[in-house]
């Protein structure tokens, strides 16, 4: 299987938010919705939470704010998911990908893993909870299609905190795999592949690194490029 | 394998039962795997983890056919991430070593290799399948630990304090653990706390340096969503930095080249981005701190003079 990096696959434009681009897909939303929804969902700015002190008390807070705020328009869960388009079997696909990712249907939406996601906190947009639920209702392209799949900071917060032992990590490296299988991958990641596979490591040697590691009588790195390749070839990639 | 006289013999170890481990495990082999990270970006933590290595007679054997450890590779491949990371493994397999790791990312990577090959006939098989070729065979024999965690199990914070050579105490740090250092916790066997972690605060009161707690003790750096997406990266890096402004600490102690690559190299970078005012907040790795307090020279021994930002005027008082 070679992987393509985004873009290359023709469709790869999609910065939106997932569930946004389901809607406009569906013809469901109207500039006003859009408008609205961009409203209800704009990022906390970083600022305001940095400087307050107790960071945990005004997180919550706006998070109230934010979902309480009146809107003048039609709000966003009269603009129901359409299942019928969608692809049903996906959940079993990612669950069936790796044993891990079994438990992925003990979730009880309880949202623990949003609370505590590190990357939900800055990033309000990136949600833990809700990517679950759109791989529950088999939302593949949306998922594929949105950046968000790949700003996990993998610190595994979700499933140490998870009272149902679903382990979102793994989960969302299935969808991961599966949404580079579909040439979605992000170009970093591509780009380490190829490194990889010239010295071993995810960094080129660089001459001042390699001089600094001789100021500091530091033993030289072995080039592992060619067994690297080698691996990297048997595993398909 | 080498390792204490009296363990070798079987005779239980004064030493060691004060620090209930049993056997002193004082001059035992380990495997080093380095990443690709720290020789190339962070070249002082290895400086400083040697050094302390040879003080303490933890002897550590270079394996020059390790390579990457395949954390970054599981997000586009499960599998293949897993092969590299067996890879490694079964090299240090090869030499009958258990392995200790610098980076708290691919401690965790190959640990989680370790527990999925014991537990999953099927990926084993596929494992070794592939390996072959390679001529190495893995069967998740040894363990794989992080070096601070060899030093809280093997040597101990009891043991370390009687080994000091500076004074350091006075100075007021913050520890971070980093995420892999703690999860998955099955994958670690309970080791510390992810939730109320201990360890490297019981390390670092060895030192003779304070430990505080704080807010965000437990936040994640951000550090592997900084090839995706700097914004994300730098926001979680920088709630931390703007948690530790005003807790008066000489510096922050920790114990991944990730996350010194996120609060050190790039601490300069988030102030500005962000629109904050500078920090200038050294960033120590723990070696580091350790080889400062066995006595070790602060630059030819630690390196610190390669720290950003500069963590020399802290040690004014020593001159």
């Amino acid at each position: 299987m070679a992987l393509l990096a985004k873009g290359a696959a023709g469709k790869g434009e999609s910065r939106s938010f997932p569930c946004l681009t389901a809607l406009l897909a569906k013809g469901a939303a109207d500039t006003q919705s859009i408008k609205n929804y961009s409203k209800r969902y704009n990022y906390i700015k970083l600022k305001d939470i940095i400087k307050d002190k107790k960071y945990n008390q005004r997180n919550i807070k706006e998070k109230i704010i934010m979902l309480s705020e009146p809107s003048s328009g039609e709000p966003l869960s009269d603009l129901p998911i359409k299942v019928s388009g969608l692809d049903r079997n996906f959940r079993f696909k990612v669950a069936a990908s790796y044993p891990l990712a079994q438990e992925l249907n003990a979730c009880l939406t309880c949202g623990t893993c949003s609370a505590g996601c590190p990357v939900h906190r800055v990033f309000p947009e990136y949600d833990p909870m809700k990517m679950l639920r759109m791989i529950h209702l088999g939302m593949q392209e949306e998922l594929f299609h949105s950046d968000y799949i790949w700003y996990c900071a993998t610190c595994r917060t979700c499933e140490q905190r998870c009272p149902q032992g679903v382990k979102f990590f793994d989960i969302l490296n299935v969808v991961k795999n599966l949404a580079a299988q579909a040439g979605y991958a992000p170009s970093a990641w591509i780009s380490q592949l190829e490194q990889l596979r010239q010295t071993g490591a995810v960094f080129p040697t660089e001459d001042t690194w390699v001089a600094r590691r001789r100021e500091l009588s530091l033993r030289p790195l072995k080039n592992n490029g060619e067994r690297m390749s080698r691996l990297l070839s048997e595993a398909g990639l | 394998m080498g390792g204490c006289i009296l363990a070798a013999r079987g005779i239980e170890c004064p030493a060691g039962a004060a620090q209930g481990v049993g056997f002193c495990r004082m001059g035992k082999k380990y495997a080093l795997f380095l990443g690709c990270t720290t020789p190339i970006k962070v070249p002082q933590y290895e400086l400083a983890a040697r050094w302390i290595a040879r003080r303490l007679g933890l002897e550590l054997v270079d394996l020059d056919d390790m390579a990457c450890c395949g954390s970054n590779q599981i997000n586009l491949d499960l599998k293949a991430g897993l092969l590299m990371a067996a890879m490694n493994l079964a090299v240090a397999e090869n030499h009958g070593l258990e392995m200790v790791a610098l980076c708290n990312g691919c401690t965790g990577a190959l640990a989680e290799a370790r527990e999925q090959i014991i537990n999953n006939e099927g990926l084993k098989d596929w494992i070794n399948r592939k390996l072959s070729p390679l001529g190495l065979i893995c069967q998740g024999k040894y363990p794989v630990r992080h070096l601070s965690r060899v030093l809280y199990e093997d040597i101990g914070p009891g043991r370390l304090k009687k080994m000091l050579r500076r004074d350091l105490s006075g100075f007021k740090t913050a520890p971070h653990y980093g995420c892999h250092y703690l999860k998955p916790k099955a994958v670690y066997g309970g080791f510390d706390e992810p939730e109320n972690p201990k360890t490297l605060h019981q390390l670092i009161a060895a030192t003779g340096v304070s430990a505080i707690d704080y807010e965000t003790l437990l936040l994640c750096c951000g550090g592997k969503t900084l090839p995706n997406s700097q914004e994300v990266a730098f926001s979680l890096a920088g709630l931390k930095l703007e948690n530790l402004r005003d807790k008066r600490v000489d510096f922050i102690t920790l114990q991944c080249n990730t996350c010194y690559i996120m609060y050190g190299l790039n601490q300069n970078n988030i102030a500005q981005k962000l629109g904050l005012p500078p920090y200038d907040l050294p960033v120590l790795l723990y070696p580091q701190l350790l080889g400062l307090a066995l006595g070790a020279d602060p630059v030819a021994d630690l390196g610190l003079h390669l720290n950003t930002p500069s963590p020399l005027r802290l040690l004014e008082r020593f001159y």
